[in-house]
């Protein structure tokens, strides 16, 4: 028999997954991809909450409808002119009385390089299987909730709205450059669509996915050298060595995960 | 008993019953635990009136120090020496293999082994009477009893609710082979007085019990059962 059987229940573990996840806190990362056509540099961040647990015999911790709340941010850079042709105001000469001819300049619209910036924050609900791991890294042991497989995370809502963004955000951009006003509609449509939702998917999935992939929260965490009483002088502080650790989950007339733990003096 | 084995061989009783968590001490553990108290604070096992009471244990940190005992007559007063040995607690049910009779390990308790010497400094007053030897001679003289005891676990909470210490009273303790009855009976209260003052130093927080897994405030316990110290509670 291990030196100390510690079990929680569903219940319980609903308010551990909840300590784990504020611990976890916040999750970022930044990279570059493709946005449709465009190349765009990102960074995002995440956070995780709520969720309900559902403890299966004898090595799962289903975890359902847990939030993640993110907020995405990107610029993409392209030409102009790559959407909208180039054009020439010809030369125009005129004949004036007692001066002569009188020519306008060719003037020329070379369309600017513009860059995008967007921003979005939404939340996506997923559900998942997590499995304990136990791991002694450092003098800490750790048991951790790890993520098994990779859930299906429905963006398509926040793809639509990122669409709308980059239009609001690409006319913002737009509207300052010179000659601009009778064709920027046709500008910010040509954007919105040469990226449409499978771009902004394509960008979307790739940054969000991997916050999910890689989850693992942290159920227990001490150190193996595990204090019992403080110092309290004159007495030095009394610890025990953690010499082993296990979890699992067991079923009996109600489900719970069960850690064991032997420890020498 | 390998992990799995044990967890199959748990009955259908959920461990944490009705509450959300639930916190077993094995005795292997709790021995494990007191060995350690024991073992960083040897002062509270170790009691003594003067460093005239020779060790082991050699450094004086490892002895609390106390007043001779008074009486007319005799200089300085008696010098004396109480040490226990690291207790051996098993919990309910026995199985240290039988305790001494009259003591009954009952549902919910701890019987424990120990040892205690005692130490008497033994001297004379010749030096008053004798211009030889001016210096009062003190000798000590010293008895190991092995005895056992039975107990109790209780819960002491203090600051946030549900969260406090576990510890340990010594009910009646057993010294076998006196004689005269009443001269055992006499020391049998001396050193349970003794015993019970000394492992009343040791206080448990919660979360040793548990080895820091699941924050709780305890709603139920201590249990002593199955040969194991047991706490429920909730999750902080």
């Amino acid at each position: 028999m291990p030196d100390v059987i510690a079990a929680i229940d569903e219940g319980g573990a609903n308010d551990l997954v909840q300590d784990a996840e504020a611990a976890l806190g916040t999750l970022s990362d930044s990279g570059s991809g493709s946005l449709g056509p465009f190349t765009a540099s990102w960074s995002a961040s995440a956070t995780f909450s709520g969720g309900s647990a559902d403890l299966i015999a004898p090595n799962t911790i289903r975890l359902a409808d847990v939030r993640m709340d993110y907020t995405v941010s990107f610029t993409f850079s392209f030409d102009l002119s790559s959407i909208i042709p180039d054009f020439c105001l010809p030369q125009v000469c005129v004949n004036v009385p007692f001066i002569g001819r009188v020519c306008t300049p060719r003037i020329c619209i070379d369309w600017p390089t513009v860059t995008i910036p967007v921003s979005h924050s939404s939340f996506v609900k997923f559900t998942a299987d997590f499995n304990p791991s136990v791991t002694l890294v450092g003098g800490v042991w750790k048991v951790d909730l790890v993520i098994a497989g990779v859930p299906s995370l429905q963006l398509g809502p926040a793809a639509a709205a990122i669409i709308v963004a980059i239009g609001a955000a690409a006319a913002l951009v737009l509207l300052p450059i010179p000659f601009i006003g009778p064709v920027l509609a046709i500008a910010v449509a040509a954007i919105t669509a040469a990226i449409g939702v499978a771009g902004v998917l394509g960008l979307l999935g790739p940054i969000l996915s991997p916050f999910v992939t890689g989850l693992r929260f942290t159920v227990y965490e001490q150190p193996q050298v595990f204090e019992i009483l403080p110092a309290a002088p004159p007495d030095a502080a009394v610890n025990v060595t953690l010499t082993a650790i296990t979890a699992a989950v067991v079923s009996t007339d109600e489900d719970e995960l069960v850690l064991n733990v032997d420890f020498s003096p | 008993m390998p992990c799995e084995r044990y967890l199959a061989t748990l009955v259908m009783m959920s461990l944490t019953e009705t509450e959300e968590v639930h916190a077993g001490l094995n005795e292997s553990g709790a021995n494990d635990l007191l060995t350690a108290v024991f073992t960083a604070r040897p002062r509270l096992l170790n009691y003594r009136s003067s460093p005239l009471i020779p060790g082991p244990p050699a450094s004086p940190a490892a002895w609390t120090t106390m007043p001779a005992i008074a009486f007319p007559g005799v200089p300085g007063g008696v010098g004396w020496g109480v040490q226990f040995s690291i207790p051996i607690i098993d919990f309910h049910p026995d199985s240290s293999g039988g305790l001494p009779p009259p003591l009954v390990l009952g549902v919910g308790r701890f019987s424990l082994r120990t040892t205690v010497t005692l130490t008497l400094l033994c001297g004379t007053r010749r030096g008053e009477h004798d211009p030889d030897n001016p210096q009062a001679a003190v000798m000590p003289l010293r008895a190991k009893l092995e005895l056992v005891g039975i107990g109790h676990t209780n819960a002491v909470y203090f600051g946030t609710p549900g969260q406090g210490e576990v510890t340990f009273d010594v009910d009646a303790i057993e010294i076998v082979d006196i004689k005269p009855d009443e001269l055992e009976t006499l020391l049998e209260c001396l050193i349970r007085m003794l015993l019970d003052a000394a492992l009343g130093t040791v206080r448990l927080p919660f979360q040793a019990v548990s080895a820091g897994a699941f924050a709780f405030a305890l709603v139920r316990g201590p249990e002593v059962e199955n040969d194991q110290l047991k706490l429920y509670g909730n999750v902080l």
